[in-house]
């Protein structure tokens, strides 16, 4: 005898991935989470180096700050394409679509939260040389930031792929 | 648009002319003093050490009184505090007693012994209030010893009963009572019989039992309290008269300052010293001088007593570097200074660097509302706070740039994100909405166009570094030019034709031009089998400048991230329509947000468009290498001469 009322494994199975929009949802959590962790991490470890160098001469917080301001960004990156898959997740109609998406934030996903972990140590090298050259700070920056770049690349790609996302258009 | 010419300045002087003649150079504001290398056993160098390090001393004396003093200072003390209008240089030993009159000596030594005091009174307070659960006692505080027994006192926790206590020291000649009680301790005196008052600590430590050490009061807790009472109001009243003083030379703060500035200017002047060589009775000075103040340094000099000369630069001088450009492009000197100097006599390329920069800052950041915050931040702010010339400069550049953003945010579309269509749509939300604002192209609706427009004005960019080195080259040899870059320009041309003109014509241009580098790339290889090889080699010089074009790829990620970001926050902001939420959400949301999407935005295509600046485009001709020309001048940390 089959029960009538609960679902077989396959509905169930059906309601959750079939649909895509928890995909949908998940790819947005991913694209959130990853550089989001990654941020932190990157921004914690850099203030640590930079209240070291505080303890020592406080006048320095102005040009270690911005440095430790650099590795924030893929976080924010991150949020741009989960914000941007959650403007599309009521449209989501296929398992397919859901995992269109899960797809397209993969790179800022993980691009992200490597790109801010290595900025961080830079960053965090950066306050060091601050320490023993401060007229060289507006340079650590630049060293910094150069990692910056494959972030805006996945970034750049990831938001290709939501933005004309094929289901949608 | 140019290096300053520099002319080559040398001094001589006799040993009791020098002091004055280091002072004169100070005034002057313009002379970059050199160390003068020293002749092995004919020339030494001064010893100042100790004189630097007297006005060193000084001068921290006078930093300690104005630290002092600051708290008390009752006077109006602005928001931003401007420079004094003073020319500290008109003071010197003999009238340097009229700023003031104790020479910060007085406030220095004021705040010292305030500090010394305000430490002692803290501490003596803390043994106040540390004495005040024994006042009971009627034994010494130190303990008391008779032939057989000794007192010991000391606390437990509150929870440690008298039976307790038995228990822990039954068997020992030992009789204890409570002197006084506190909601978490009990303060306990001891009996011990016989000279072992370490047993007491011993048996109830594990307890919580912690001794209470008054080494050398021999008066009970009543009378010790009374002496440290008095102790106190009179440290306290000599705490008063102390802030007294500082509160009278508190009214001297700015004449401390310019004290300080005046006693800086002394150890610069020390510095000068330093570099210069001596005989036993003259002296030679060498340094630099831009030639437009040549002839103001000669009148000065020819009223010293000295010899001097003015000579122009030699091949092997390492002539120190000042940029001179116009209103516009010396604002983004600094930017050049962070990478490296131009060498000496090379070209420098400030004015076309500031255009190209503020296009290319502009066009990663395109955004009328946030060019405007740009533009009053960046003109406004450095007059509003008097700040520093080099500072200001930084600052005008960013309002220069946000100029060129208005212009792009009209162009691209941009104002603080879609901020009117996001208040349209929240107004009515049935409006009909027009996808974009852009006139030309929208990055986010259309990003694959804004990419190529970003990637054309790249290739522009590339093609002005080349023509500025092609020009460079051109001067010593014309061959050498069109070879190295004219043939390229024909194969760029003949690509871009392939893309823009149907047929094929662009095919046939780009072919000759091709020919033509493979023909002339090896034309300094002496193996003349080695020449077609690299001739061929010099078609990889097509691969460098195709990946230097994708690098500008990166105007459309920042273009994007600053805009997509912009409209997360307007989205946010716009996300309900309760009141509540109108009247206070919308405004932090948008305040906040926007904001920190002007900072981390301005951040990113700042580093980003020095990075275009100098990886790809000074790669192209720059000749990095010169050293900044660094006058020796009178100190201006509170003081100015600019009017």
């Amino acid at each position: 005898m089959e029960p009538t009322t609960a679902m077989t494994f396959a509905e169930v199975f059906n309601n959750i991935f079939l649909d895509g929009k928890v995909l949908a949802v998940l790819a947005a959590a991913i694209a959130a989470i990853l550089p989001g962790m990654g941020s932190a991490k990157a921004v914690g470890s850099v203030g640590e180096a930079l209240d070291g160098l505080m303890s020592e001469d406080p006048d320095k917080f102005g040009k270690g700050f911005l440095l430790q301001a650099l590795p924030a960004t893929q976080g924010i990156y991150g949020l741009i394409v989960a914000f941007m898959v959650f403007g599309q997740i009521s449209a989501v109609s296929s398992g397919i679509e859901g995992l269109y998406l899960f797809g397209a934030c993969l790179p800022i996903a993980f691009c992200g939260y490597y790109s801010a972990i290595r900025q961080g140590r830079v960053a965090a090298a950066g306050i060091a040389t601050i320490a023993k050259q401060p007229s060289a700070s507006g340079k650590t920056v630049i060293t910094a930031a150069m990692v910056e770049l494959y972030a805006l690349l996945s970034l750049l790609i990831s938001f290709l792929l939501v933005n004309q996302n094929p289901f949608v258009h | 648009m140019s290096i300053a010419k520099m002319k080559k300045l040398e001094v001589w002087t006799l040993e009791q002319y020098s002091a004055g003649l280091t002072s004169e150079l100070i005034k002057l504001r313009c002379v970059a003093v050199d160390t003068v290398l020293l002749t092995e056993g004919k020339t030494y160098r001064y010893d100042v050490s100790a004189e630097k390090r007297r006005f060193e001393k000084e001068r921290d004396e006078v930093a300690q009184a104005i630290e002092a003093v600051k708290p008390f200072f009752t006077g109006k003390s602005p928001l931003i505090k401007k420079k004094q209008h003073a020319d500290i240089t008109l003071y010197d030993g003999s009238n340097e007693a009229a700023l003031a009159p104790s020479g910060g000596g007085a406030g220095d030594t004021a705040g010292e012994r305030g500090e010394e005091l305000g430490r002692e009174l803290a501490s003596l307070r803390a043994e106040l209030s540390s004495v005040s659960a024994w006042r009971e006692l009627s034994v010494p505080l130190g303990g008391v010893k008779t032939s057989k027994t000794v007192s010991v006192i000391g606390t437990v926790p509150s929870s440690v009963s008298d039976k307790l206590i038995e228990e822990k020291i039954a068997g020992l000649p030992i009789a204890f009572s409570q002197v006084s009680s506190s909601s978490s301790a009990r303060f306990m005196l001891f009996m011990v019989y016989g000279d072992a008052p370490d047993t007491v600590v011993r048996r109830l430590s594990p307890s919580g039992f912690v001794k209470a050490e008054f080494p050398g009061v021999e008066e009970t807790a009543a009378e010790y309290r009374k002496k440290l009472s008095a102790k106190i109001s009179e440290t306290e009243s000599e705490l008063k008269s102390v802030t007294d003083v500082l509160k009278d030379n508190a009214v001297l703060i700015s004449d401390f300052e310019m004290l300080w500035d005046l006693r800086e200017t002394y150890v610069a002047e020390a510095e000068v010293r330093e570099k210069l060589a001596c005989t036993s009775e003259c002296v030679l000075l060498k340094g630099w001088i831009p030639e437009k103040k040549a002839a103001d340094a000669e009148k000065i000099l020819s009223s010293k007593k000295c010899a001097f000369e003015f000579s122009d630069p030699s091949e092997d001088d390492d002539v120190p570097v000042l940029l001179e450009n116009n209103r516009f492009a010396r604002n983004f000197e600094w930017v050049i200074g962070m990478y490296s100097l131009p060498k000496y006599g090379s070209f420098d390329p400030t004015f076309i660097m500031s255009v190209c920069y503020s296009i290319l800052f502009s066009m990663m950041f395109s955004d009328v509302g946030y060019g405007l915050l740009m533009v009053l931040g960046g003109f406004l702010l450095p007059k509003v706070l008097g700040l520093e010339e080099k500072t200001a400069r930084a600052f005008r550049m960013f309002g220069f740039c946000g100029i060129f953003c208005m212009v792009s945010g009209v162009l691209f579309g941009g104002y603080f994100g879609d901020l009117p269509l996001a208040i349209i749509r929240f107004a009515n939300p049935g409006a009909e909405l027009p996808a974009t604002l852009a006139l030309l192209v929208d990055p986010v609706i259309d990003p694959m166009t804004f990419m190529i427009v970003g990637l054309a004005v790249g290739f522009c960019h590339l093609i002005a570094g080349q023509v500025i080195k092609f020009i460079l080259v051109l001067k010593t040899s014309v061959f050498d030019a069109i070879c190295d870059y004219a043939f390229y320009w024909i194969i760029y041309a003949g690509i871009i034709m392939l893309i823009l003109v149907p047929g094929n014509a662009g095919l046939y241009t780009a072919g000759a031009g091709a020919f033509l580098v493979i023909l002339t790339a090896g034309r300094k290889e002496k193996n003349i089998l080695m020449k077609p090889v690299k001739g061929l080699l010099g078609l990889y010089g097509l691969v460098n400048f195709g990946s230097d074009v994708i690098s500008y790829a990166r105007i459309l990620a920042l273009a994007l991230s600053g805009t997509v970001l912009a409209q997360v926050f307007n989205i946010l902001a716009t996300f309900s329509n309760a009141p509540a939420f109108v009247c206070i959400g919308t405004p932090i949301i948008l305040i906040v947000g926007h904001i920190l999407n002007l900072a981390l935005s301005a951040l990113s295509a700042f580093v980003h468009t020095s990075r275009l600046q100098y990886v790809e485009f000074f790669g192209k001709f720059y000749e990095d290498g010169g050293r900044p020309y660094i006058p020796a001048i009178p100190s201006g940390k509170y003081t100015t001469i600019e009017k």
